[in-house]
């Protein structure tokens, strides 16, 4: 093992020695005990997790939090002043209000297209700083998109299926959830992949639309009552 | 806050806030950067335990339970918070001084963690957790969800990080005119986007 792989290795090292038994660490911990360049970095290493850890754990939490919390919880175990007779009577409001809100709006929800990949494309362009999962592994992509509330069953076009993955974020868009899919092409360039929930543009078919907007390349289309939206540059319909 | 959590056992429910109340508190401040929403995350994060803690059949995972609880609140407030959240991203360019630990020694807590601040969020998160001593970094892979060699990518990429943000404290703090600017990337770019 060369030096470098075990400083890799040890910067996950707690100070405390808490790891000193896992087996994750033992070739490493033996380079260090042979090599002395190495025994004093780690030393120093260790010096500095300790005094940032030790700071950490100075940082005191308000006074209250600990009471908030036991009170907060205490209130929210107290019986409800609803009885079943109340929570009925509000169910039934609940369905006379859906009833007549699908009479007042009998359409479902549509938008424009243009609007929503426009602004996609000034968000993918100027807005995206980060995602909320890193990983290779669509199915990770897959579990995160489902805990997180959505569907995760999202059909990868076939040209995506050789890219590494990069990972994912949750985006909403007029009440809608979005699962932003990101891929690295073979010349290192990002192309994106949005899913949306809920298909509000009815008037897109299977058939990908291609768009030029702003600097990006655009297709968009619908399946199994998704909307895709895949954002690449020149060469994306070869991505489908 | 709505929902009736009446499942939990009380005694134990306040040796569990007793046990970690604290070192989620950290973590959420961390995360949130600020004091009161930190709190808030802290006690929504017990409530959920309340209402649905016993749920969980393996009671090992209370504390990644809490921890990954906590993780995905923050992410979902700041989904709702804004439709597109934006975040300060910021990279250091220039060579820094030697940090050694020495020198932090006199450096208070608040301080520290507007260093952390600092980091990008990527990274903070798995730091925060390590520093916090309670969690290996296989119980840190569990509370993000991703694999441990990333775990120890993102630690070993932490800590480049920090070390070059505490040497621009120290150099701050010593009063010398050489500030190291820093510079705002942004993640993705159409031309030659890099994460």
């Amino acid at each position: 093992m060369k030096n470098e792989e075990a400083k890799f290795i040890l910067q996950a090292y707690r100070h405390n020695g808490q790891d000193a038994e896992d087996v994750c660490f033992q070739e490493a911990l033996k380079q260090v005990k042979e090599d002395p360049e190495l025994q004093s970095w780690f030393s120093e290493e260790k010096a500095l997790d300790e005094v940032v850890s030790s700071k950490l754990l100075e940082l005191e939490p308000p006074k209250s939090l600990k009471q908030n919390i036991l009170t907060g919880s205490e209130l929210s175990r107290r019986p409800s002043i609803f009885t079943i007779k109340h929570g009925l009577m509000i169910a039934a409001a609940l369905v006379l209000m859906i009833g007549l809100s699908t009479l007042w709006f009998p359409f479902k929800k549509e938008y424009d297209h243009t609007v929503y990949t426009a602004e996609m494309a000034d968000f993918l362009s100027h807005k995206l700083d980060g995602l909320e999962i890193y990983s290779h592994e669509l199915v990770d992509i897959q579990r995160y998109l489902r805990e997180a509330g959505l569907d995760g069953d999202i059909v990868i076009p076939a040209g995506l299926h050789n890219l590494t993955g990069i990972g994912c974020r949750i985006l909403a868009w007029k009440g809608q959830e979005i699962a932003l899919i990101c891929f690295r092409q073979e010349d290192d360039k990002v192309i994106h992949l949005l899913v949306m929930e809920e298909n509000v543009f009815p008037q897109i078919g299977e058939t990908p639309q291609f768009a030029k907007v702003d600097t990006w390349t655009m297709a968009i289309w619908n399946r199994d009552s998704k909307h895709y939206l895949l954002a690449g540059g020149p060469g994306l319909s070869q991505r489908l | 806050m709505s929902g009736t959590p009446n499942k939990v056992d009380q005694p134990e429910f306040e040796e569990l806030i007793e046990r970690y109340y604290e070192n989620l508190y950290r973590f959420a401040l961390s995360l949130a950067k600020n004091e009161a929403e930190a709190c808030d995350l802290t006690q929504q994060t017990f409530f959920l335990w309340a209402s649905k803690g016993h749920q969980l059949r393996d009671k090992s995972k209370v504390k990644s339970w809490l921890f990954t609880t906590l993780h995905r609140e923050f992410l979902g407030s700041r989904r709702r918070r804004s439709r597109f959240p934006h975040h300060e991203l910021t990279i250091v360019e220039h060579e820094l001084p030697k940090v050694t630990p020495a020198q932090f020694r006199d450096v208070d807590s608040a301080t520290v963690m507007e260093t952390l601040w600092e980091i990008d969020e990527m990274f903070r998160t798995p730091l925060v957790l390590f520093y916090l001593q309670d969690h290996s970094y296989q119980e840190i892979a569990e509370i993000l969800q991703v694999p441990t060699g990333t775990v120890m990518s993102r630690l070993s990429r932490a800590k480049e990080q920090l070390r070059a943000r505490l040497a621009i404290t120290k150099v701050t703090k010593q009063g010398a005119s050489k500030v190291v600017p820093l510079s705002k990337t942004p993640k993705i770019s159409p031309t030659g986007p890099v994460i």
